[in-house]
């Protein structure tokens, strides 16, 4: 009995102070995030700023006609959710193949400059990245049809060849987050005890089986976390990819464009109510598919559900 | 033995290969804007992005420190909310992901989901604006920039994921010699958190010290200004002058636009912005090193 | 770890204290923030003082302060009880700004409104304050210096929502440049002026007339890069844009029932981008011109050496000299003659780039009104608070005349401030171009339209299909690069404009013009 009674004291005390610990998150958010969401609800009304967002009038699904009865909802929309899918792919595997194989490095020295070097794109914004890319595909002096022409080859006109931007976005994504991906998936190598290698090791296995075997299974929370995230925005792009590095050229529409550039183009006159409806369904979308994607999980592999 | 070892070091040049390969795919791009940053406008523009400039001609520099008070008053701006505003948000966001990591703890489930549900759906601009800046009245205060974004929930939950990852048997040992939660947070859980703590510090740091936005919707007062955001104005007044000068309003005399650094500007900024943080990053680096392992665990 | 601890708090408190030292030291002339009050732009205590806050557009200069306490002595005798706490906002930044000012409410007696911001738009929305009454209560001299068009423009729904501040505003007249020594070889510039002029389009007679030029360049080998992608606005001669040079529609100047047709299927699109793509065959436009001029700089080849031999831009007063002396300037030393298309200047009902509002938020409207036709009727009040101080900025050449000297530390668009022909002219400009300016005006051709604004908000969803659709399809028809293909194209192209609702549209507007015609009467 005193045993019992002790076991609930202790619970209750270590859940107060636990509590305690994440008060300061749950403040700011409170303050900062969950009030400012009733202001979702211009989502669903006429709004004009002189009456403010309580004085504006409701228009109920209205806001929501434009993206849904325009002719270009199914060609965004694929091209959002596509290119969404297949970064989740290939940021899992790239982050995954980059980071296993840096840890292999063994100079210290040779891993700090591959790092850092991984690590440039993040400081360059959109805007100058749509600048080397430029240099790149630039028709008459890019260095792409430079070499092609070296080769005896036609020069491609890059910014008008619809097919070649798919391949071109996925590179250049990876190109930029690659660094940031790797290294997340690096630290969590780094956790790894190196006991287990040892012990393997000693066991006769080789490199490649211990990656399988060590490696691998120890970074698979992170791997089923970030791509489970990642989920969450399936219905969003990065503006500035979709953006800034095709330069708006109007022909490449059918595989640049996105929900995220289309609505820009169509709002510049800013009909909050109609972004804001947008948003809302973005978000919505995003929100079914992680819960989606987490019952999922939760059966497989329940310690790494998100809850 | 010495076929192993040859077998060893033939698989490390490959690996090494792939990525010197692999970093001068990065290097060269950032090297040409160097380059560019100090290459003469006029050159830049008819023969584009060379390597090595023809000469050094820094001009687009001198344009963007010709008020040097400004500049170095953005950079005092940025420096501080980056820096402060990354410790207390990583000090916030650790805190909350802690408990979050322990499954014995009874609030877990909802408190994540609380925290999880920001990640996807937010009030929108307006609704933010007004509630920083006329109800708590925020705007033109350096904590604009610290407050509202003190906590992402994306590296919350990454924190969380690296603590389950340590094992439980530290925390139970712990409690049973008697320390409290807030003691095992601080002196088990925290030093063996390096990488992941480096990380999304930089990565935090990173985004902090990018951040013209805040700027653009929160500030009037020009000395609270960040460094992108007033290199941004500057490349805005630059180029619209541009625009102008091509539209010549008639009775103006714009021969004084000749002489203005356009694309050289725009390279010279990035590298202004970007400069501190690659200062900064190697001092990050060394908790990605090997050898910074979880030596302790066992026992 | 202890180290780890140490290092970081170190680090932590070098930096914190060497941003704050940093921060604290405020040099005096710092621009200060619009809430704190400065005794160089705001007022005394007096509680009849009214202090009107004020956005302009332009770049923040360091010593701005300085001038707007000039201005604000200066009210004393001009508006005495008024003062001026203004504020100065990138054009960039606008479009964010106004959307949070007006969703916070806060105060802005006057507010710059520019290009950036839809001006019909935010009218309906309410999100101005009409002016007519204001200006006949508190300033209808105004009227004496402002023509009435000038308000027209401004008009949404029979209410005058802004002063537009008065600059050039007439529709391009095109003319077609041409490098002087060729075209007196080649052609007879008299006699293409007369060809061009002798009815409102640009018709297919028209581009015969033109191909001469390029056919015997090219034979003499003096093509260079040919015709500039400019030449296609050609076929926009004798049309009035509605509801704006963004949208699709047009109407037939001079056409009293206003009857409102798809731009894309005029006899004179389809005469310009069949030259286009003929001339394109034959080689007289470059081949890779898809390429470089869709982007940044289109018309890049315009007045540099080795560049274009021809171009369209505006016909003012004095055009060719002006166009010469740029020329000169890049480089080119060519001498350019420019042949006009049309024989009159029009004027169009859309609104202008840059206006003067009151908006919804203000405290002291009339007091604003006042402000307003100080900057459009006042010389010496304008002068001051576009070019700063006489001495520190500017020199006085003579009575008129000014020579800028330091532009760094002060300086405001003539066009972005106000009545524009108030403005000294400044060392090197043309001589009495504000003169010319109002007479070009006042004898320009009016639409029939003048005051009215088409109501486009209704068909939004369509005009931004339309958009992409045009974005698609234009470059590649105007520019000539399709060749042979072109006509295949344009089926393609009209075709999914039909898909895309275009008639829709064109109906809905023309049935708010028959409604305003009809209200005319």
């Amino acid at each position: 009995m005193k045993k019992m009674k002790k076991t609930s004291k202790n619970s209750t005390k270590k859940n107060l102070e636990l509590l305690v610990l994440t008060l300061p998150a749950i403040i700011a958010y409170f303050i900062f995030n969950y009030i400012p969401m009733f202001g979702a609800i211009i989502a669903f009304k006429d709004y004009k700023a002189p009456k403010g967002i309580l004085g504006s009038a409701w228009n109920g699904l209205e806001n929501f006609k434009f993206f849904f009865t325009s002719q270009d909802a199914w060609r965004i929309t694929r091209n959002t959710v596509g290119y969404a899918l297949i970064f989740i792919v290939v940021n899992l595997v790239a982050g995954v193949f980059v980071a296993l194989l840096l840890y292999e490095v063994r100079s210290r020295r040779a891993l700090k400059f591959y790092q850092t070097s991984m690590m440039l794109p993040r400081f360059l914004s959109w805007v100058i990245v749509g600048y080397i890319t430029y240099t790149l595909l630039s028709p008459t002096m890019g260095i792409f049809n430079q070499v092609i022409e070296m080769f005896g080859g036609q020069p491609v006109n890059w910014y008008s060849e619809v097919s070649a931007w798919p391949w071109i976005l996925i590179i250049t994504n990876t190109w930029k987050v690659i660094g940031l991906n790797s290294i997340m998936y690096y630290a969590a190598l780094m956790g790894i005890d190196k006991a287990y290698f040892e012990a393997a090791e000693i066991d006769g296995a080789n490199r490649f089986q211990q990656i399988i075997h060590i490696s691998l299974p120890s970074i698979k929370p992170l791997m089923i976390v970030l791509t489970l995230l990642a989920f969450g925005n399936i219905f969003r792009g990065d503006f500035g990819l979709f953006y800034v590095i095709p330069r708006d050229v109007g022909v490449l529409y059918p595989a640049t464009d996105i929900i995220d550039t289309y609505v820009y183009r169509g709002l510049r006159t800013g009909n909050l109510g109609i972004t804001a409806a947008v948003g809302l369904f973005q978000s919505l979308v995003g929100f079914v598919m992680i819960v989606t994607m987490n019952g999922i999980v939760r059966k497989v592999e329940p310690d790494s559900a998100l809850f | 033995m010495s076929v192993v070892k040859k077998k060893r070091i033939t698989y490390r040049t490959w690996i090494n290969l792939y990525f010197i390969i692999m970093s001068i795919t990065f290097i060269l791009p950032f090297l040409l804007i160097v380059s560019a940053s100090l290459t003469n406008e006029d050159i830049l523009a008819k023969e584009g992005f060379k390597i090595i400039p023809p000469f050094i001609d820094w001009t687009g520099y001198k344009f963007v420190f010709s008020n040097v008070g400004e500049i170095l008053r953005a950079y005092a701006v940025t420096t501080f909310q980056a820096f402060f505003g990354t410790f207390l948000s990583v000090l916030v966001m650790t805190l909350c992901a802690y408990p979050l990591s322990r499954k014995d703890f009874k609030f877990r489930k909802p408190i994540t989901f609380f925290v999880f549900f920001t990640m996807l759906f937010n009030g929108g601009l307006i609704p933010t604006y007004l509630l920083n800046y006329k109800y708590l009245h925020l705007g033109n205060t350096i904590w604009i920039y610290i407050l509202p974004t003190l906590c992402s929930a994306f590296y919350i939950i990454i924190f969380r994921t690296f603590f389950q990852g340590l094992p439980i048997s530290l925390v139970e040992s712990a409690k049973l010699d008697g320390a409290s939660e807030i003691r095992i947070f601080f002196q088990i859980i925290l030093p063996l958190s390096k990488p992941v703590l480096a990380t999304v510090a930089l990565l935090t740091l990173l985004t902090k010290w990018n951040d013209w936005y805040t700027s653009l919707i929160y500030i009037t007062d020009s000395n609270l200004y960040t460094l992108q955001f007033l290199l941004k104005r500057i490349l805005q007044e630059v180029e619209f002058l541009r625009f102008m000068a091509n539209n010549t309003p008639p009775g103006i005399d714009l021969s004084y636009l000749e002489d203005m650094p356009v694309e050289t500007l725009k390279f010279a900024m990035c590298i202004i912005a970007a400069g501190p943080m690659l200062l900064v990053f190697p001092f990050f680096q060394k908790y990605f090193a090997k050898g910074l392992t979880v030596g302790s665990v066992k026992g | 770890m202890k180290n780890f601890k140490k290092g970081i708090s170190v680090l932590l408190a070098v930096v914190f204290i060497l941003s704050i030292t940093l921060m604290g030291c405020k040099s005096s002339d710092t621009k200060t923030d619009s809430g704190s009050k400065d005794s160089g732009t705001t007022a005394k205590k007096d509680e009849d003082v009214k202090v009107l806050k004020i956005f302009l557009g332009g770049d923040e200069k360091e010593k701005q302060e300085e001038v707007f306490a000039a201005a604000n002595e200066m009210l004393k005798t001009k508006l005495p009880g008024v003062q001026m706490d203004i504020e100065v906002i990138p054009y960039g930044n606008w479009t964010e700004r106004w959307k949070l000012l007006t969703a916070a409410g806060d105060q802005m007696d006057i507010a710059w409104i520019g290009w950036m911001l839809n001006f019909d738009t935010i009218s309906r929305e309410e999100m101005l304050t009409p002016l007519e009454d204001l200006i006949d209560k508190n300033c209808p001299e105004i009227k004496d210096v402002i023509p009435q068009f000038v308000f027209d423009k401004a008009t949404v729904d029979g209410h005058v929502y802004a002063v537009p501040n008065y600059q050039q505003m007439v529709e391009m007249r095109r003319g077609i440049r041409l490098y002087k020594h060729l075209a007196d070889e080649y052609v007879d510039v008299a006699a293409l002026e007369k060809q061009f002029t002798k009815d409102l389009t640009f018709d297919q007679d028209d581009w015969d007339a033109l191909e001469v030029y390029f056919k015997k360049a090219k034979e003499n080998g003096t093509l260079q890069k040919g015709p500039s992608p400019s030449i296609s606005w050609l076929c926009r001669n004798g049309y009035e844009a509605i509801a704006n040079q963004n949208t699709p529609t047009y109407v037939k100047i001079g056409d009293e029932s206003c009857t409102v047709i798809n731009k894309f299927k005029t006899p004179q699109y389809k005469a310009m981008i069949h030259t286009m793509a003929d001339w394109y065959e034959k080689g007289y436009i470059r081949e890779d011109v898809l390429a470089v001029e869709s982007f940044d700089k289109p018309r890049a080849d315009e007045f540099v050496k080795d560049g274009n031999i021809s171009w369209v831009h505006e016909t003012l007063k004095d055009q060719d000299k002006k166009d010469t002396k740029r020329a000169k300037d890049a480089g080119n030393d060519v001498e350019i003659t420019v042949v006009p298309t049309t024989d009159f200047q029009y004027l169009a009902p859309y609104g202008t780039a840059t206006n003067l509002a009151i908006p919804f938020t203000a405290k002291y409207p009339d007091e604003a009104i006042k402000l307003i036709n100080l900057l459009n009727t006042d010389k010496e009040f304008y002068n001051l608070m576009v070019y700063g101080l006489e001495g520190k900025n500017y020199e006085k050449i003579d009575e008129n005349t000014i020579k800028i000297t330091d532009k760094d530390s002060y300086g405001l668009a003539n066009w972005a401030t106000g009545n524009t022909l108030l403005g000294y002219e400044i060392e090197g400009g043309v001589k009495g171009w504000s003169t010319y300016l109002d007479e070009m005006h006042r004898e320009a051709k009016q639409s029939y339209l003048m005051g009215f604004k088409v109501d486009t908000e209704p068909y939004s969803t369509t005009l931004q299909q339309l958009d992409t659709i045009i974005k698609e399809y234009q470059n590649a028809l105007e520019f000539g690069a399709l060749g042979s293909n072109v006509d295949e194209k344009y089926e393609e192209f009209l075709d999914k404009l039909d898909k895309a609702g275009i008639d829709k549209v064109i109906e809905g507007f023309q049935k708010q013009i028959d409604e305003f015609l009809a209200s005319k009467k």
